[in-house]
């Protein structure tokens, strides 16, 4: 049990220290030290996986059904896309919001509990998996585009055609929007199947698909900022200042829907 | 008439724009995030305790008590809905009568992702070598290769992959009507309803000919050789459907697993000991016990010493807690009953009594004592019955949705435009790449068929 106290608290620390060593490597250049950078990535995240099999195996079930295991596996999938966006770009700029979010997350969980309890009965459902996987998978996405959103935000206010250790500011402001609207693209199906299996799951369960539950709603509220978005994007070539605001904004209702119903509303969804 | 074809003219302009649809979306999410603000549904006293009167007025005046089926949002969701279909089928005849731009040029930049390679392959290539190993590598990725054009010295051909992607947006517009058609079939032909039922009698099913006795309920545990021993795994109810006083079917409910019969779903929905008379045994000095059957909740019963007793309340569990007595759960652990006596002279008390030990009662001249005779466990449960012929819609629905984002946004259409020529020292291939998604994604492919090109066969 200490072991994995220990490990929970050295992947808080690495992602943590790695965030610090993205945004200097980020501002520095310093090649060596993104190098190391990565390495504390992946020692955290290794820690971090450990953690999850160690749920996995005291609770005998997948880690999805309380604030503690979603927190984890969501900054799981934030840290996993962090790494896949590093490994294919080589840039840890992403990193710099990715991991504090992560350590966030972590940081979150801490508070909650961390005893593997049994399942609600109503919980015990095999939607349960693909309701929630798709909802995690769709968050981190859309946390990855809120990073890109928010350094597009940043890098567009500066002056000069070029940003230092970074180069020609249009190239790297073009490759924001890019993976920025690469990331809503991937992230929005997912949310549409979390947001479809959860009223499937609801009418089954509740017999009703739909009653309005502030975790319902927020969710559509995340769906429509999102669809929005993709239509600006599509169909009015939408680029640029705005599409990166759209993007922090959706990530705001994700935050909503995924933390804030859970503080300040009382809703069906209260052990999620 | 010339008017009205031009309010229809205009009506029809704005049911097509992009923008005002857009205008809807965000109008819908502000009104639906508003609904989770002020909580939705209550009497006006509520608003008028929370807020106090004059916002409470405000708030029933401007529906905002009932936003979700306030005439702001249904409107809202008309719009959509009509627009969703314009919308679509326009977009369905732009993409059937009018394809994307056949040649790179024609594409409007703004509108299409243009990436661009060039690729030297080597030497001792043919071009038409080239091609047909360019077009090889394209098959390999599902590209459908049209045939090659060889003219002026060149070889011109182009491929296209996931030309059906095109078709994601008018399935997700499609699949949203569909759902919302299946929503309002819901909410205009469903009907629901939640009644008691106690185990062993019959509850009417909603206004049809149908009954629904209980028959039995269960709590699933984990064993002994489980984890979590004792905690709750799930809850069972065993029902009977009755025409009259035929049965017609048996089955049993569970969470997530609602019983189906002739378009009804019954749900369990919650669950609590439903115990409606139980049995005293007073004993008296000089007196043979007496057993003294009440009704929970029912009028005084005489006893033979003149006191009279009356059972107020039944609890399954029962915890003493903050000072008075209530029950930890709904399961029958620890029985007890409140029972109040009155004596002769009129002075009254309650007290609890439990099955395991005798009360005493002093009521004036007259006492005796009295335990609680062993309770048989009954229950009753929360059943609710659900008709919705909307379902299979809204189902259908959300299965069009589903595919439609992952044609759109996971399987995006893309051409790639190639030509092979002669130049001086070689061979030259110019490569272009079109679509409306994932810019990355598809500049990565054609950097691997650059790649491709120039490794050699």
């Amino acid at each position: 049990m200490e072991l994995f106290a220990a490990a929970f608290k050295s992947a808080i620390l690495l992602y943590f220290l790695a965030a610090l060593g993205a945004l200097a490597s980020a501002v520095f250049g310093v090649r060596r030290l993104r190098l190391a950078t990565v390495l504390a990535v992946w020692a955290g995240f290794a820690a971090h996986t450990g953690l999850m099999g160690h749920q996995i195996w005291i609770s005998g079930r997948p880690p999805l059904s309380n604030m503690y295991e979603t927190d984890l596996l969501l900054a799981w999938f934030v840290v996993a896309a962090s790494l896949l966006l590093e490994r294919r770009h080589k840039t840890p700029i992403l990193a710099v919001f990715t991991l504090p979010l992560a350590v966030c997350l972590l940081g979150l969980a801490s508070f909650n509990v961390k005893e593997a309890l049994p399942l609600m009965p109503s919980l015990r459902s095999n939607w349960l998996l693909i309701h929630v996987l798709a909802c995690s998978i769709a968050y981190a996405a859309f946390a990855v585009a809120f990073a890109c959103g928010a350094f597009y935000l940043i890098f567009e206010r500066g002056r000069g055609e070029r940003v230092p250790f970074f180069g020609d500011r249009a190239s790297l402001l073009a490759w924001l929007d890019a993976v920025g609207l690469q990331m809503v693209d991937f992230g929005f199906p997912f949310l549409t199947i979390g947001i479809a299996t959860g009223a499937v799951w609801a009418d089954l369960c509740w017999g009703t698909y739909w009653s309005w539950d502030p975790k319902e709603t927020w969710s559509l509220v995340t769906w429509l900022v999102y669809a929005i978005c993709l239509h600006m994007r599509h169909v009015h070539s939408w680029r640029g200042r705005w599409a990166a605001a759209a993007c922090v904004v959706g990530f705001v209702c994700v935050l909503c829907t995924y933390w804030g119903v859970n503080y300040f509303f009382s809703s069906l969804h209260a052990y999620a | 008439m010339k008017f009205l074809t031009a309010v229809f003219d205009v009506l029809y302009a704005w049911l097509r724009s992009i923008r005002v649809a857009v205008a809807v979306l965000a109008a819908l999410a502000a009104f639906s995030a508003a609904g989770t603000l002020i909580p939705q549904g209550n009497p006006i006293a509520f608003y008028a305790e929370r807020y106090g009167a004059g916002y409470a007025a405000w708030i029933a005046a401007l529906g905002l008590d009932d936003l979700y089926h306030g005439p702001a949002f249904l409107g809202l969701l008309l719009w959509l809905l009509t627009s969703m279909i314009v919308c679509s089928t326009a977009h369905l005849r732009q993409v059937l009568l009018a394809p994307p731009p056949r040649r790179l040029e024609d594409a409007n930049p703004r509108a299409f992702e243009i990436i661009r390679e060039a690729a030297r392959p080597p030497l001792e290539e043919t071009l038409e070598g080239i091609a047909a190993r360019a077009a090889a590598w394209l098959r390999r990725r599902f590209y459908r290769v049209s045939p090659a054009e060889n003219a002026d010295g060149e070889i011109r051909f182009e491929a296209e992959r996931a030309a059906f992607a095109r078709f994601g947006a008018f399935t997700i517009h499609w699949g949203c009507i569909v759902v919302l058609l299946g929503g309002g079939i819901s909410a205009l032909l469903g009907e629901s309803g939640k009644r008691t039922a106690v185990e062993g009698e019959s509850i009417p099913v909603l206004e049809s000919r149908y009954r629904v006795r209980l028959d039995s309920f269960s709590i699933d545990k984990y064993t002994e050789t489980e984890r979590f021993k004792d905690l709750h795994k799930g809850y069972r109810s065993r029902i009977t459907l009755l025409d009259g006083e035929r049965p017609v079917s048996h089955g049993e409910i569970r969470i997530n697993e609602p019983f189906v019969y002739d378009g009804f779903r019954f749900y369990q929905m919650d669950y609590r000991a439903a115990v409606p008379e139980v049995t005293l045994r007073l004993a008296s000095t000089g007196v043979p016990p007496q057993d003294l059957a009440l009704r929970v909740g029912g009028p005084a019963v005489e006893t033979s010493g003149g006191m009279r007793m009356r059972a107020l309340e039944f609890v399954p569990d029962f915890v003493f807690h903050e000072g008075k007595g209530g029950t930890r759960s709904e399961e029958f652990k620890n029985p007890a009953l409140l029972v109040e006596t009155t004596g002769a002279d009129g002075s009254s008390a309650s007290q609890w009594i439990f099955p395991d030990a005798e009360g005493a009662f002093h009521r004036g001249a007259g006492s005796l004592r009295a335990r609680l005779l062993p309770v048989a466990p009954r229950y009753a449960i929360g059943l609710k019955t659900v008709r919705d012929p909307g379902r299979p819609v809204l189902y259908a629905g959300l299965i069009i949705l589903i595919a439609g984002t992952f044609m759109s946004c996971a399987l995006f259409h893309r051409r790639v435009f190639l030509r092979v020529a002669s130049i001086e020292g070689g061979a030259q291939v110019a490569i272009a790449g079109m679509s409306r998604r994932n810019r990355i994604g598809f500049e990565d492919e054609l950097r691997r068929l650059r790649s491709f090109l120039e490794r050699g066969g």
